[in-house]
């Protein structure tokens, strides 16, 4: 719900939105109308994961440990999720497993586009599911109104293409993606204000 | 007039606090602290066992890189309280940075943001950090 106030989203109509936010450890996604939660669903795969798919992908394919920072470094600069025309390369360095020692390789896009398959597959479903179980005229909303994008994951290369073409429908990342939550919690404490705490269902 | 007056003492605070990344909005300040989900502590067995030594953005930069006397840890994982002493001094540390110490200010009003999939539980676990660390009115949801 905050993500969705924070992107802006017109939560208060009698319509439907669909919001997804990727964080670090989970993935939560969500329909909303009147102010309220119409079906949401969460999933505990996000930035965290896909660090960790980088990792198990070095490992396997040259035998060289990273640590976390690193695989992390390397899915913001060169990480995607969806094929593109160009491909980039990111020069790392971690350690060789049978040598034992700091070793020099270089890694690219289409690497870590492999390793991020099974996380980012992960995701797709939980979007389809919430699809699936969204009532149709609130579905109907949806494939007008198209899906946001909330939190870091947002940020990820292409995965906004990767979701317009697994689901046919528009799919957007809103501004500013890592604050949404933060700044949509501010502005419900700020309806809570002008229109009393029951608004919006508040425990 | 009450409204009025408690605009004038308190502040309201909504706070994301993520696995990856804690952030605190402050109304009219707009994101007053945005910083990683990270606690470093030492041991400090004089001391009745574990002190804090950072928080957040310096912690961070600790991970993987601690010697065995320190250890940096990320207190939230998938979404939930791994470590709830953590979490809540991490909170505390945050909350005051952004509020401040002094003692002849309300405690704030807090709105912290969990996720859908979380249990009650795990709630109160929130719930309580965010009391633990001096705030009131504490209300969350997703
Ligand atoms: N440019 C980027 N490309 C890909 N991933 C990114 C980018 N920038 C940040 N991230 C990832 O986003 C994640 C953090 O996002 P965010 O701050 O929204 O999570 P969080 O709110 O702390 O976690 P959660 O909501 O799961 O509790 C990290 O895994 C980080 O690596
Ligand atoms: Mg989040």
């Amino acid at each position: 719900m905050a993500a969705a106030v924070g992107a802006g989203l017109p939560v208060h109509e009698p319509r439907g939105s669909m919001v997804l936010d990727i964080g670090g450890g989970t993935s939560e996604v969500a329909v909303l109308s009147l102010n309220g939660v119409v079906y949401a669903n969460s999933a505990r795969i996000g930035g965290d994961r896909f660090d960790e798919a980088i990792m198990n992908y070095v490992r396997r394919n040259y035998g060289i440990l990273i640590g976390e920072a690193t695989s992390e470094r390397i899915k913001i600069e060169i990480g995607s999720a969806y094929p593109g025309t160009q491909v980039r390369e990111l020069s790392v360095k971690g350690r060789n497993l049978s040598e034992g020692v700091p070793r020099s390789f270089t890694l690219n896009s289409n690497e870590i586009l492999e390793a991020l398959q099974e996380p980012l597959q992960s995701i797709v479903s939980a979007v389809k599911q919430a699809l699936e179980q969204t009532p149709p005229e609130l579905g109907a909303d949806v494939a007008e109104r198209g899906i946001v994008l909330t939190g870091g994951g947002a940020l990820l290369r292409d995965i906004d293409k990767l979701l317009t073409e697994e689901t046919g429908l528009p799919v957007m990342v809103a501004d500013d993606p890592l604050t949404c939550v933060a700044r949509g919690g501010g502005r419900i404490l700020e309806l809570m204000d002008e229109l009393g705490p029951g608004h919006f269902g508040l425990e | 007039m009450f409204k009025r007056l408690r605009g004038y003492f308190s502040t309201d605070l909504s706070i994301d606090l993520g696995t990856a990344n804690t952030l605190i909005y402050v109304r009219d300040k707009g994101i007053v602290l945005n910083e990683p989900s990270v606690v470093a502590v030492q041991d400090e067995p004089t001391r009745g066992g574990k002190i804090i030594v950072a928080v957040g953005t310096e912690a961070k930069n600790m991970l993987g890189r601690t010697p065995g006397h320190i250890t940096a840890v990320r207190p939230m994982k998938d979404g939930v309280i791994a470590d709830f002493t953590y979490t809540e001094k991490m909170l505390q540390y945050f909350i005051n940075k952004v509020h401040g110490n002094r003692t002849l200010k309300p405690s704030p009003r807090v709105l912290v943001c969990v996720p859908f999939g979380s249990t009650q539980v795990e709630r109160r676990a929130i719930r309580e950090s965010a009391e633990g660390a001096g705030a009131r009115n504490v209300a969350h949801r997703e």
